[in-house]
């Protein structure tokens, strides 16, 4: 570069070289480390090639298998909840009409996100506990003994447990966009509909609903991707246990690094999770773009 | 009558999902202020005399933590407010080569989930040498968190006239003047909701300090979560701890809500 461009642009560059450096650092380089160690045995200090290793005993692995079965299951459900409660309360705020009425329950419905996250978790394994949890107190108060149980240390009960958490799942991002997209929903097509006749629950499914489509389509990709990625609150909990019962592939890596030092397979199986992701992002760009 | 029951049934189901919605806070305002021993006793009873001993006991266990993620929101926020300021302003008021290529590089990184580099980045900080150290969650924590504030001050610089800059350069004011001076000033509305973005995700993330520190450099969320391990046995210090540990994001909420509309409503003024 000669020196009349330097001084014409130099200064652009100059000051995006923090940004650059920043991602660079800690984003790019870790990614591309993912995706090579991911066919390598690596301890962080040495590593060794190992080809298609990594992925082959992923996919043997039954207890890797038995992850995937319960990510199904946490992610069909997550969308469930992410949808159907959020929802049901938004139009629900809307057909009891008032505008004081509408602020308390608006803002009564998001006053836990005042709290950080893992706030929220550590109050709901009290809850499950055995002797002086919430659920079981309740169960005990009418006189249901025998339905008590350890909720999280029962393989039978821990992954419900688990899905359960934040009931009513109402608290939350998804609740205010539906909440703003139902006010912002044109009301003369309503309103025609009532003057022909429709009842409440005719304009919900003929008119809301359809209407609300690109909402739903939303969420629930915004719900499918965060699914795949949430494993906190199975650390927090139950650690994947008791046995395998609450595994998913998200800890699996966790525990594959921080635990036995198989660092290699736990890029292997980051790398996994990160092209499912990419897949459906690329297929929801798509989806997207034909509807508008 | 028949008209006005679903109305009725409607606001019943209503009350009944709020009331459910709330149960965990008020589990931890009610339990905070009574003795564990009462609660073992009688589970379902109210406060009669308030235990703020739990407060004062809880205290002393989270106040270092709750320093620790201060200090590390604090310098994320300074770090991400100022490098993705500098950034937006360069996008949207200079033209140089390769620009939409490298706006694009910068913005790509959003598509990468943070589940992908956590074990590579663990490996990264440790070849820095920063495991144990606050840099380990602020430099990464800084990387991810300045994208939000570049692009929304891109498009809020671009919405600036070209006489405003043209003037300072024509007295001979230097690029690093103008945006320190003129750009900056103009966004901060812009930099303060960035600012209680990053500060919120940064003060409740859990897994990151719980993989890079030690429990002697413990932040909140590590300090809550081991509080709740030791604390199946006393219920109402842990929910104490909980409780002075949410004070800051409650705080943030509050103020930045305000600033938020404020800042809104002042620009609906202007145009």
């Amino acid at each position: 570069m000669n020196t009349a461009r330097w001084k014409k642009y130099g200064t652009s560059y100059l000051f995006l070289i923090p940004s650059f450096a920043f991602v660079f650092a800690f984003l790019y380089y870790p990614m591309i480390l993912a995706f090579f160690h991911s066919f390598t045995k690596w301890n962080l200090v040495t590593s060794e090639w190992i080809g298609f290793d990594n992925y082959r005993n992923m996919f043997s692995d039954a207890i890797f298998r038995k992850g995937m079965l319960n990510q199904l299951i946490y992610t069909v459900t997550d969308v469930v909840k992410s949808i159907i409660f959020p929802l049901a309360a938004a139009e629900l705020i809307y057909l009891i009409g008032g505008s004081r009425l509408k602020y308390i329950f608006r803002t009564g419905f998001i006053l836990p996100m005042l709290f950080p996250g893992i706030v929220t978790i550590l109050l709901w394994q009290n809850m499950y506990d055995p002797t002086n949890g919430l659920i079981n107190q309740v169960l005990l108060s009418f006189g249901l003994d025998s339905w008590t149980r350890p909720w999280l240390g029962d393989e039978n009960t821990a992954l419900w447990a688990l899905i359960a958490l934040g009931f009513p799942f109402i608290s939350g991002l998804n609740f205010l966009i539906f909440y703003a997209s139902i006010g912002n929903l044109s009301q003369d097509q309503i309103e025609a509909a009532k003057i022909d006749g429709a009842n409440g629950w005719q304009v919900l499914t003929r008119i809301h609903l359809p209407l609300l489509i690109p909402q739903f389509k939303l969420v629930t990709i915004l719900t499918i991707i965060g699914s795949l990625q949430d494993f906190v609150k199975i650390l927090v909990m139950t650690d994947g246990g008791p046995g395998t019962a609450t595994i998913n592939p998200a800890i699996l890596m966790y525990k594959a690094a921080f635990g036995s030092s198989e660092y290699g397979y736990g890029s292997a199986i980051g790398v996994a999770l990160f092209l499912v992701i990419l897949a459906l992002t690329i297929f929801n760009l798509k989806v997207l773009k034909t509807d508008h | 009558m028949s008209a006005r029951m679903p109305k009725w049934i409607g606001g019943t189901v209503l009350v009944l999902l709020l009331v459910l919605t709330l149960i965990p806070v008020l589990m931890l305002l009610v339990f905070s202020l009574r003795d564990n021993l009462d609660i073992l006793i009688d589970f379902w009873s109210l406060p009669d005399t308030p235990k703020w001993a739990n407060y004062t006991e809880a205290w002393k266990v989270v106040k270092d933590s709750i320093g620790n993620s201060l200090f590390v929101c604090v310098v994320t926020v300074i770090g991400a407010v100022f490098i993705g300021s500098l950034s937006g302003y360069v996008f949207a008021r200079h033209q140089f080569p390769l620009k939409g290529l490298l706006f694009l590089l910068l913005i790509g990184v959003m598509m990468i989930p943070s589940l992908l580099t956590i074990v590579p980045l663990y490996a990264t900080i440790s070849n820095l040498n920063m495991t144990n150290s606050f840099w380990g969650l602020i430099l990464p924590y800084i990387a991810g968190t300045q994208l939000l504030g570049i692009m929304l001050t891109r498009t809020f610089f671009e919405s600036l006239p070209e006489e405003l800059f043209e003037a300072a350069r024509m007295d001979g004011a230097s690029e690093w003047y103008l945006y320190l001076r003129i750009a900056m000033p103009l966004c901060i509305p812009i930099l303060i909701t960035v600012g209680i973005v990053t500060f919120l995700s940064v003060y409740s993330d859990y897994l990151w300090p719980f993989i890079v520190l030690k429990q002697e450099n413990q932040t909140f969320t590590m300090a809550a979560v081991s509080l709740n391990r030791a604390g199946s046995s006393d219920l109402g210090l842990s929910t104490a701890g909980y409780a002075i540990g949410s004070i800051p994001t409650i705080i943030v909420i509050l103020f930045g809500m305000k600033y938020y509309i404020e800042g809104m409503v002042s620009g609906a003024v202007k145009s």
